[in-house]
Protein backbone atom coordinates (compact mmCIF):
# COMPACT_ATOMS: atom_id res chain seq x y z
CA UNK A 1 0.00 0.00 0.00
CA UNK A 2 2.80 2.42 0.90
CA UNK A 3 3.97 2.13 -3.04
CA UNK A 4 1.06 3.58 -3.95
CA UNK A 5 1.02 6.58 -2.01
CA UNK A 6 4.57 7.11 -2.36
CA UNK A 7 3.78 7.13 -6.73
CA UNK A 8 0.65 9.59 -5.73
CA UNK A 9 3.36 11.72 -3.83
CA UNK A 10 5.74 11.06 -6.75
CA UNK A 11 3.20 12.20 -9.11
CA UNK A 12 2.49 15.34 -7.33
CA UNK A 13 6.18 15.99 -6.98
CA UNK A 14 6.70 15.52 -10.64
CA UNK A 15 4.13 18.30 -10.77
CA UNK A 16 5.35 20.59 -8.83
CA UNK A 17 8.91 20.44 -10.26
CA UNK A 18 8.04 20.79 -13.75
CA UNK A 19 5.92 23.55 -13.21
CA UNK A 20 3.26 22.60 -16.03
CA UNK A 21 -0.12 24.41 -15.96
CA UNK A 22 -3.31 23.31 -17.61
CA UNK A 23 -4.74 25.81 -20.25
CA UNK A 24 -7.78 27.57 -19.04
CA UNK A 25 -10.01 25.97 -22.02
CA UNK A 26 -9.08 22.21 -20.65
CA UNK A 27 -9.99 22.51 -17.40
CA UNK A 28 -12.98 21.79 -16.78
CA UNK A 29 -12.38 18.20 -19.06
CA UNK A 30 -9.53 17.42 -16.68
CA UNK A 31 -11.41 18.15 -13.87
CA UNK A 32 -13.65 15.18 -14.37
CA UNK A 33 -11.53 13.49 -15.58
CA UNK A 34 -9.03 13.47 -12.91
CA UNK A 35 -12.19 12.35 -10.55
CA UNK A 36 -12.55 9.44 -12.83
CA UNK A 37 -9.10 8.40 -12.79
CA UNK A 38 -9.10 8.45 -9.19
CA UNK A 39 -12.56 6.56 -8.85
CA UNK A 40 -10.67 3.85 -11.14
CA UNK A 41 -7.72 3.42 -8.78
CA UNK A 42 -9.59 3.12 -5.75
CA UNK A 43 -11.08 0.61 -7.82
CA UNK A 44 -7.88 -1.12 -8.79
CA UNK A 45 -7.72 -1.24 -5.33
CA UNK A 46 -11.02 -2.59 -4.04
CA UNK A 47 -10.71 -5.25 -6.35
CA UNK A 48 -6.93 -6.38 -5.50
CA UNK A 49 -8.04 -6.61 -1.87
CA UNK A 50 -11.01 -9.04 -3.37
CA UNK A 51 -8.48 -10.30 -5.21
CA UNK A 52 -10.10 -10.04 -8.28
CA UNK A 53 -7.74 -7.36 -9.78
CA UNK A 54 -6.76 -8.11 -13.18
CA UNK A 55 -4.38 -5.56 -14.69
CA UNK A 56 -5.85 -5.57 -18.19
CA UNK A 57 -9.15 -4.44 -16.85
CA UNK A 58 -7.86 -2.04 -14.56
CA UNK A 59 -5.47 -0.08 -17.50
CA UNK A 60 -8.81 -0.49 -20.04
CA UNK A 61 -10.90 1.04 -17.32
CA UNK A 62 -8.54 3.90 -16.00
CA UNK A 63 -7.85 4.96 -19.65
CA UNK A 64 -11.88 4.90 -20.37
CA UNK A 65 -13.11 6.23 -17.84
CA UNK A 66 -11.02 9.46 -18.05
CA UNK A 67 -11.54 9.74 -21.58
CA UNK A 68 -15.12 8.77 -21.25
CA UNK A 69 -15.57 11.54 -18.57
CA UNK A 70 -14.01 14.31 -20.66
CA UNK A 71 -15.69 13.29 -23.33
CA UNK A 72 -18.83 13.80 -21.74
CA UNK A 73 -18.09 17.57 -20.42
CA UNK A 74 -17.18 18.01 -24.25
CA UNK A 75 -20.45 16.80 -25.42
CA UNK A 76 -22.02 19.07 -23.07
CA UNK A 77 -20.38 21.84 -23.70
CA UNK A 78 -21.32 21.31 -27.43
CA UNK A 79 -25.20 20.70 -26.99
CA UNK A 80 -25.58 23.76 -24.83
CA UNK A 81 -26.15 21.49 -21.51
CA UNK A 82 -23.49 22.68 -19.58
CA UNK A 83 -24.28 20.84 -16.72
CA UNK A 84 -23.42 17.82 -18.01
CA UNK A 85 -20.42 17.57 -16.12
CA UNK A 86 -22.61 17.58 -13.31
CA UNK A 87 -24.08 13.78 -13.83
CA UNK A 88 -20.23 12.79 -14.50
CA UNK A 89 -18.82 14.26 -11.36
CA UNK A 90 -22.17 13.02 -9.13
CA UNK A 91 -21.29 9.48 -10.92
CA UNK A 92 -17.90 9.55 -10.03
CA UNK A 93 -18.00 10.44 -6.79
CA UNK A 94 -20.48 8.59 -5.95
CA UNK A 95 -18.60 5.62 -7.47
CA UNK A 96 -15.20 6.65 -5.82
CA UNK A 97 -17.31 6.93 -2.16
CA UNK A 98 -18.63 3.12 -2.40
CA UNK A 99 -15.35 1.76 -3.59
CA UNK A 100 -13.81 3.95 -0.57
CA UNK A 101 -16.76 2.29 1.60
CA UNK A 102 -15.10 -0.96 0.48
CA UNK A 103 -11.97 -1.08 0.71
CA UNK A 104 -11.76 0.86 3.82
CA UNK A 105 -14.17 -2.26 4.94
CA UNK A 106 -11.94 -4.69 3.45
CA UNK A 107 -8.99 -3.29 5.10
CA UNK A 108 -10.65 -3.15 8.62
CA UNK A 109 -12.32 -6.81 8.06
CA UNK A 110 -8.98 -8.51 7.36
CA UNK A 111 -6.59 -6.33 9.45
CA UNK A 112 -2.61 -7.52 8.54
CA UNK A 113 -4.78 -8.74 4.91
CA UNK A 114 -2.17 -6.31 2.62
CA UNK B 1 -0.54 -17.97 -20.78
CA UNK B 2 -4.09 -18.24 -19.91
CA UNK B 3 -4.76 -19.20 -16.14
CA UNK B 4 -7.06 -20.40 -14.77
CA UNK B 5 -7.70 -19.91 -10.60
CA UNK B 6 -9.11 -22.60 -8.00
CA UNK B 7 -9.17 -22.00 -4.21
CA UNK B 8 -6.02 -23.41 -3.80
CA UNK B 9 -4.65 -24.76 -6.77
CA UNK B 10 -4.10 -22.39 -10.05
CA UNK B 11 -4.51 -24.36 -13.18
CA UNK B 12 -1.64 -23.39 -16.48
CA UNK B 13 -3.44 -24.33 -20.38
CA UNK B 14 0.08 -25.11 -22.22
CA UNK B 15 0.34 -24.72 -25.60
CA UNK B 16 -0.49 -28.05 -26.48
CA UNK B 17 -3.99 -27.53 -25.16
CA UNK B 18 -4.30 -29.71 -21.61
CA UNK B 19 -4.23 -28.89 -18.55
CA UNK B 20 -1.45 -28.90 -15.45
CA UNK B 21 -1.46 -27.66 -12.10
CA UNK B 22 1.17 -25.30 -11.32
CA UNK B 23 4.11 -26.30 -8.62
CA UNK B 24 4.27 -24.41 -5.37
CA UNK B 25 7.44 -22.55 -6.26
CA UNK B 26 5.95 -21.30 -9.70
CA UNK B 27 3.11 -20.99 -7.82
CA UNK B 28 4.39 -18.65 -5.37
CA UNK B 29 6.59 -16.81 -8.41
CA UNK B 30 3.19 -16.40 -10.31
CA UNK B 31 1.32 -14.60 -7.06
CA UNK B 32 4.77 -12.39 -6.92
CA UNK B 33 4.41 -11.36 -10.38
CA UNK B 34 0.77 -10.60 -10.34
CA UNK B 35 1.56 -8.24 -7.09
CA UNK B 36 4.12 -6.71 -8.67
CA UNK B 37 2.08 -6.14 -11.87
CA UNK B 38 -1.08 -4.69 -9.88
CA UNK B 39 1.25 -2.44 -7.65
CA UNK B 40 2.68 -1.15 -10.85
CA UNK B 41 -0.34 -0.34 -12.65
CA UNK B 42 -2.20 1.03 -9.49
CA UNK B 43 0.81 2.88 -8.87
CA UNK B 44 1.57 3.83 -12.47
CA UNK B 45 -2.19 5.49 -12.59
CA UNK B 46 -1.54 7.31 -9.12
CA UNK B 47 1.55 8.51 -10.46
CA UNK B 48 -0.42 10.56 -13.37
CA UNK B 49 -3.11 11.08 -10.79
CA UNK B 50 -0.62 13.05 -9.01
CA UNK B 51 0.69 14.80 -11.54
CA UNK B 52 -2.28 15.55 -13.40
CA UNK B 53 -4.05 16.98 -10.10
CA UNK B 54 -1.02 19.36 -9.62
CA UNK B 55 -1.10 20.31 -13.13
CA UNK B 56 -5.11 21.22 -12.68
CA UNK B 57 -4.33 22.81 -9.34
CA UNK B 58 -1.77 25.52 -10.90
CA UNK B 59 -4.40 25.62 -13.92
CA UNK B 60 -7.28 26.73 -11.72
CA UNK B 61 -5.29 29.19 -10.00
CA UNK B 62 -3.52 30.86 -13.44
CA UNK B 63 -7.28 30.86 -14.94
CA UNK B 64 -8.91 32.30 -11.44
CA UNK B 65 -6.27 35.03 -11.65
CA UNK B 66 -7.44 35.73 -15.61
CA UNK B 67 -11.31 37.05 -16.42
CA UNK B 68 -10.95 34.13 -19.07
CA UNK B 69 -11.25 31.07 -16.88
CA UNK B 70 -13.97 32.48 -14.69
CA UNK B 71 -17.61 31.47 -15.00
CA UNK B 72 -20.50 33.48 -16.08
CA UNK B 73 -21.85 34.14 -12.42
CA UNK B 74 -18.57 35.38 -11.30
CA UNK B 75 -17.94 37.44 -14.57
CA UNK B 76 -21.12 39.36 -13.94
CA UNK B 77 -20.13 39.33 -9.79
CA UNK B 78 -16.78 41.20 -11.26
CA UNK B 79 -18.99 43.26 -13.74
CA UNK B 80 -21.54 44.36 -10.52
CA UNK B 81 -18.44 44.68 -8.20
CA UNK B 82 -16.63 46.86 -10.90
CA UNK B 83 -19.81 49.31 -11.70
CA UNK B 84 -19.79 49.87 -8.22
CA UNK B 85 -16.43 50.78 -8.14
CA UNK B 86 -17.19 52.57 -10.84
CA UNK B 87 -20.07 54.70 -8.94
CA UNK B 88 -18.27 55.61 -6.12
CA UNK B 89 -15.08 56.78 -7.85
CA UNK B 90 -17.63 59.25 -9.45
CA UNK B 91 -19.60 60.29 -6.73
CA UNK B 92 -15.98 60.99 -5.36
CA UNK B 93 -14.81 62.78 -8.21
CA UNK B 94 -18.07 64.73 -8.34
CA UNK B 95 -17.47 65.62 -4.05
CA UNK B 96 -14.32 66.87 -5.30
CA UNK B 97 -15.08 68.64 -8.24
CA UNK B 98 -17.80 70.79 -5.91
CA UNK B 99 -15.21 71.22 -3.42
CA UNK B 100 -12.62 72.90 -5.95
CA UNK B 101 -15.63 74.80 -7.49
CA UNK B 102 -16.29 75.76 -3.82
CA UNK B 103 -13.09 76.99 -2.57
CA UNK B 104 -13.18 79.07 -6.57
CA UNK B 105 -15.74 80.77 -5.20
CA UNK B 106 -14.59 80.96 -2.30
CA UNK B 107 -10.86 82.58 -3.39
CA UNK B 108 -13.38 84.77 -5.96
CA UNK B 109 -15.66 86.00 -2.88
CA UNK B 110 -12.51 86.90 -1.08
CA UNK B 111 -10.67 88.82 -3.95
CA UNK B 112 -14.25 90.84 -4.40
CA UNK B 113 -14.02 91.61 -0.60
CA UNK B 114 -10.43 92.47 -0.52
CA UNK B 115 -11.60 94.13 -4.03
CA UNK B 116 -14.71 96.12 -2.45
CA UNK B 117 -12.55 96.75 0.96
CA UNK B 118 -9.58 98.47 -1.48
CA UNK B 119 -12.07 100.55 -3.39
CA UNK B 120 -14.07 101.78 -0.13
CA UNK B 121 -10.35 102.63 1.69
CA UNK B 122 -9.31 104.36 -1.86
CA UNK B 123 -12.71 106.61 -1.51
CA UNK B 124 -12.33 107.13 2.07
CA UNK B 125 -8.85 108.86 1.74
CA UNK B 126 -10.55 110.63 -1.11
CA UNK B 127 -13.31 111.74 1.29
CA UNK B 128 -10.16 112.38 4.33
CA UNK B 129 -8.53 114.47 1.11
CA UNK B 130 -5.41 112.44 2.17
CA UNK B 131 -4.68 112.02 -1.63
CA UNK B 132 -4.74 114.61 -4.62
CA UNK B 133 -7.69 114.03 -7.09
CA UNK B 134 -8.29 114.14 -10.72
CA UNK B 135 -11.63 113.59 -12.82
CA UNK B 136 -14.98 115.35 -14.03
CA UNK B 137 -16.68 117.74 -12.48
CA UNK B 138 -17.65 121.30 -11.62
CA UNK B 139 -16.02 124.75 -11.36
CA UNK B 140 -17.67 127.03 -9.30
CA UNK B 141 -17.10 130.52 -8.69
CA UNK B 142 -18.68 132.67 -5.90
CA UNK B 143 -18.17 136.24 -6.60
CA UNK B 144 -18.66 138.33 -2.86
CA UNK B 145 -17.74 141.90 -2.91
CA UNK B 146 -19.52 142.99 -0.42
CA UNK B 147 -18.28 140.18 1.94
CA UNK B 148 -21.90 139.11 3.11
CA UNK B 149 -21.13 135.13 2.75
CA UNK B 150 -20.43 133.08 6.47
CA UNK B 151 -18.77 130.58 7.11
CA UNK B 152 -21.60 128.45 7.90
CA UNK B 153 -22.97 129.38 3.95
CA UNK B 154 -19.45 127.88 3.07
CA UNK B 155 -19.85 124.88 4.84
CA UNK B 156 -23.74 124.24 3.59
CA UNK B 157 -22.19 124.38 -0.01
CA UNK B 158 -19.74 122.02 0.75
CA UNK B 159 -22.70 119.47 2.33
CA UNK B 160 -24.69 120.02 -0.64
CA UNK B 161 -22.00 119.35 -2.61
CA UNK B 162 -20.97 116.03 -0.49
CA UNK B 163 -24.81 115.02 -0.42
CA UNK B 164 -24.41 115.56 -4.35
CA UNK B 165 -21.84 112.93 -4.84
CA UNK B 166 -18.63 114.74 -4.55
CA UNK B 167 -15.75 113.06 -4.02
CA UNK B 168 -12.95 115.73 -3.41
CA UNK B 169 -13.33 119.37 -3.20
CA UNK B 170 -11.56 121.97 -2.95
CA UNK B 171 -11.71 125.98 -2.30
CA UNK B 172 -9.33 128.44 -3.73
CA UNK B 173 -6.55 125.79 -3.38
CA UNK B 174 -7.41 124.37 -0.35
CA UNK B 175 -8.75 120.95 -0.31
CA UNK B 176 -11.42 120.42 1.98
CA UNK B 177 -11.47 117.36 3.69
CA UNK B 178 -13.73 115.73 6.62
CA UNK B 179 -12.08 117.95 9.43
CA UNK B 180 -12.10 121.10 7.12
CA UNK B 181 -13.44 124.30 9.18
CA UNK B 182 -14.51 127.37 8.00
CA UNK B 183 -14.20 130.78 10.50
CA UNK B 184 -15.83 133.91 9.62
CA UNK B 185 -13.16 136.58 9.98
CA UNK B 186 -12.78 140.43 9.50
CA UNK B 187 -11.39 139.72 5.61
CA UNK B 188 -13.90 137.04 5.24
CA UNK B 189 -14.23 133.27 5.81
CA UNK B 190 -10.87 131.79 6.45
CA UNK B 191 -10.31 128.16 5.93
CA UNK B 192 -6.59 126.17 7.18
CA UNK B 193 -5.31 129.77 7.26
CA UNK B 194 -6.01 131.18 4.08
CA UNK B 195 -8.86 134.08 4.01
CA UNK B 196 -11.22 132.75 1.23
CA UNK B 197 -11.35 136.68 -0.15
CA UNK B 198 -14.00 138.42 -2.34
CA UNK B 199 -13.61 135.55 -5.41
CA UNK B 200 -13.80 132.18 -3.98
CA UNK B 201 -13.00 129.35 -6.55
CA UNK B 202 -14.53 126.12 -5.85
CA UNK B 203 -13.57 122.91 -7.88
CA UNK B 204 -15.72 119.64 -7.02
CA UNK B 205 -15.15 116.18 -8.45
CA UNK B 206 -18.25 114.34 -8.80
CA UNK B 207 -20.43 113.30 -11.46
CA UNK B 208 -21.28 117.14 -13.27
CA UNK B 209 -24.89 116.11 -14.07
CA UNK B 210 -25.33 115.60 -10.14
CA UNK B 211 -23.69 118.51 -9.24
CA UNK B 212 -25.44 120.90 -11.16
CA UNK B 213 -28.62 119.66 -10.49
CA UNK B 214 -28.06 119.54 -7.02
CA UNK B 215 -26.62 123.27 -7.04
CA UNK B 216 -29.51 124.60 -9.31
CA UNK B 217 -32.49 123.28 -7.29
CA UNK B 218 -35.40 125.27 -6.61
CA UNK B 219 -34.62 126.94 -3.11
CA UNK B 220 -31.44 124.93 -3.13
CA UNK B 221 -27.76 126.70 -2.26
CA UNK B 222 -27.39 128.77 -5.57
CA UNK B 223 -31.11 130.15 -5.22
CA UNK B 224 -29.53 130.91 -1.34
CA UNK B 225 -26.88 132.32 -1.82
CA UNK B 226 -27.26 134.73 -4.90
CA UNK B 227 -30.41 136.13 -2.28
CA UNK B 228 -27.32 137.80 -0.92
CA UNK B 229 -26.76 141.37 -1.81
CA UNK B 230 -23.72 141.06 -5.00
CA UNK B 231 -23.07 137.69 -4.89
CA UNK B 232 -23.11 135.90 -8.09
CA UNK B 233 -22.58 132.25 -8.67
CA UNK B 234 -21.30 130.37 -11.86
CA UNK B 235 -21.05 127.02 -12.51
CA UNK B 236 -19.14 125.63 -15.08
CA UNK B 237 -18.78 121.81 -15.93
CA UNK B 238 -15.29 120.65 -16.44
CA UNK B 239 -13.92 117.57 -17.92
CA UNK B 240 -10.59 117.83 -15.97
CA UNK B 241 -10.28 119.30 -12.46
CA UNK B 242 -7.30 118.66 -9.79
CA UNK B 243 -7.84 118.69 -6.32
CA UNK B 244 -4.67 118.79 -4.36
CA UNK B 245 -4.20 117.26 -1.42
CA UNK B 246 -4.30 118.50 2.29
CA UNK B 247 -1.48 120.27 3.42
CA UNK B 248 -0.61 117.95 6.79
Amino acid sequence: MFVLLLALIAGVLIGLVSQISIPAVLLSYLGVAILAALDSCLGGVRAALERTFSDRIFVFGFLTNTLMAAFIVYIGERIGVRELYLAAVVAFGVRLFNNLGAVRRLLIDRPGAE
Amino acid sequence: MPRQHTTNKTLIRLKDGSLRVLKESEHAVERQFQEVRLFGSVAVALLLVGFLLVAQWRGNAVASSVLEGRSDADLAQVVQELALGNEDLRSEALELQTRIARSQQDVESQRVLVQKARSALSGMRLTAGLEPAQGTGVRIEIKDPQHVLLAQDIVSLMQELRSAGAEAISISGVRVGALTGFTDGVLGVRTAGTVLGHTLVVYAIGDPDQLEQALALLGGIHSTLTAYPGVTMDTVRQDKIQVPAIDE
